[in-house]
């Protein structure tokens, strides 16, 4: 038989989503270009690395894990993207003595220097047996100031137009098609896969599940968490290296609060913090409906301070929901 | 093989799954320790009804919209 459908319990589970969808119809018949292409180009390229920086953490997540240091990774992904991709004529070079390097090049070097710092989270995490929130917590702290040593605490310009042109270009010229989404969709399949079709991601949930379990039905935990906790820096790398490219410039502020807003976006999107559960196009929509709470307030002219407060409750909303679905199954 | 050696496999080093109560039919509750921050935060709400779940949940709705009115009342 099929089930009847439930409108108080799916209102309940959707409060959220709906709420906001509620705001962006408010705001779309209230003021004038909010129902317009290029607000729609404007958010997607707003979502596109920050969908990104979610998956990434929507892994730690899953495994009853966390990841603080996912803005700062960012940001320093940003910035060395931004030494690596300078303008070779640029007269205030970081590294006046560097080759130009193609972007593609740029970004491996990037992904494989983060990776080590998700490797080390990773090991901190799976054989010293410490609390994810307090390993990423340190994470965070070394890598900022990692990448103030770095920089000088200067910010960093005069990008090669070929680096700018990955956050600015659209396929076609078509609004609709800006590289960074294909960024986004490439990610989003291959996680997407990851989550459901392969070895690793069925060992991912079942370690969030119940990790004593996983343990003893042979699934490798430790090596399996070191390479979620890699994966995630990959997805911080390139994150950070898009973030920068559309900024059109990189400091140590560049990715911070992002690891909040990335954790904010999964538990919005039915990734539970209490593990074992989360799907990629939650993720998405998590993502997604932070940014239209920001631009539906941006549209009308609110104050951001207000707009800071109003994202806080929306996480505390999101946490609370998470909380009703877990004491509803006792 | 000796006892104390059959006692110490992996399968029994797990904590078991807790019995379900006789009477309430409820899992009987895992010792703190074999928990993470998380569900060890997620356990302190047990004993709280859903309902009162859902009227937090609802007043926090409401604290939102009013937010927004305000932040769109004071532009």
């Amino acid at each position: 038989m099929a089930k009847k459908f439930d409108l108080k319990k799916f209102a309940s589970n959707n409060a959220i989503i709906i709420l906001i969808a509620v705001l962006a119809l408010f705001v779309g018949m209230t003021t004038q270009n909010f129902f317009t292409t290029r607000n729609l180009s404007n958010l997607i390229v707003n979502m596109a690395p920050r969908f990104i920086i979610a998956c990434g953490v929507s892994g730690c997540l899953i495994t009853k894990g966390t990841d603080l240091s996912a803005g700062r990774q960012v940001g320093l992904a940003a910035c060395l993207s931004a030494m690596l991709l300078q303008s070779v004529d640029y007269s205030a070079r970081m590294l006046p003595w560097l080759p130009d390097i193609p972007w593609p090049l740029a970004l491996l070097i990037v992904m494989a220097i983060m990776a080590v710092f998700g490797a080390i989270n990773g090991v901190i995490i799976a054989f010293l047996k410490v609390p994810p929130f307090i390993a990423t917590l340190g994470m965070q702290t070394i890598v900022y100031g990692l990448c103030s040593l770095i920089t000088n605490n200067q910010p960093m310009g005069g990008y090669k137009k070929s680096y700018l042109n990955v956050a600015s270009g659209k396929l076609f010229n078509n609004d609709f098609l800006p590289f960074l989404l294909f960024f986004a969709l490439g990610v989003g399949l291959f996680f997407w896969f990851l989550y459901n079709k392969t070895r690793h991601g069925k060992y991912m949930y079942a370690i969030g599940g119940n990790e004593s379990a996983a343990t003893v039905a042979g699934v490798n935990v430790p090596a399996t968490l070191i390479r979620i906790y890699i994966l995630a820096s990959l997805m911080y790398a390139l994150g950070g290296f898009l973030v920068g490219a559309k900024a059109g410039g990189a400091s140590t502020a560049t990715g911070l609060g992002y690891e909040l807003e990335a954790i904010a976006a999964c538990t919005i999107g039915g990734v539970s913090a209490n593990g074992g559960v989360g799907t990629v196009p939650g993720v998405l929509v998590g993502v997604l409906v932070f940014e239209v709470l920001k631009i539906c307030l941006q549209f009308m002219g609110v104050d951001p301070a207000y707009t800071y407060i109003a994202q806080g409750l929306v996480i505390i909303v999101a946490v609370a929901l998470d909380l009703r679905k877990y004491l509803a199954k006792k | 093989m000796p006892m104390d050696e059959q006692n110490n496999t992996p399968e029994t080093e797990q904590s078991p799954i807790p019995e379900r109560d006789p009477v309430t039919g409820k899992r009987a509750r895992r010792d703190p320790k074999d928990l993470n921050a998380f569900e060890n935060f997620y356990e302190n709400f047990r004993n709280v009804p859903v309902k009162y779940v859902d009227r937090f949940i609802a007043l926090c709705v409401i604290a939102l919209v009013v937010v927004v009115a305000i932040g769109i009342i004071n532009r």
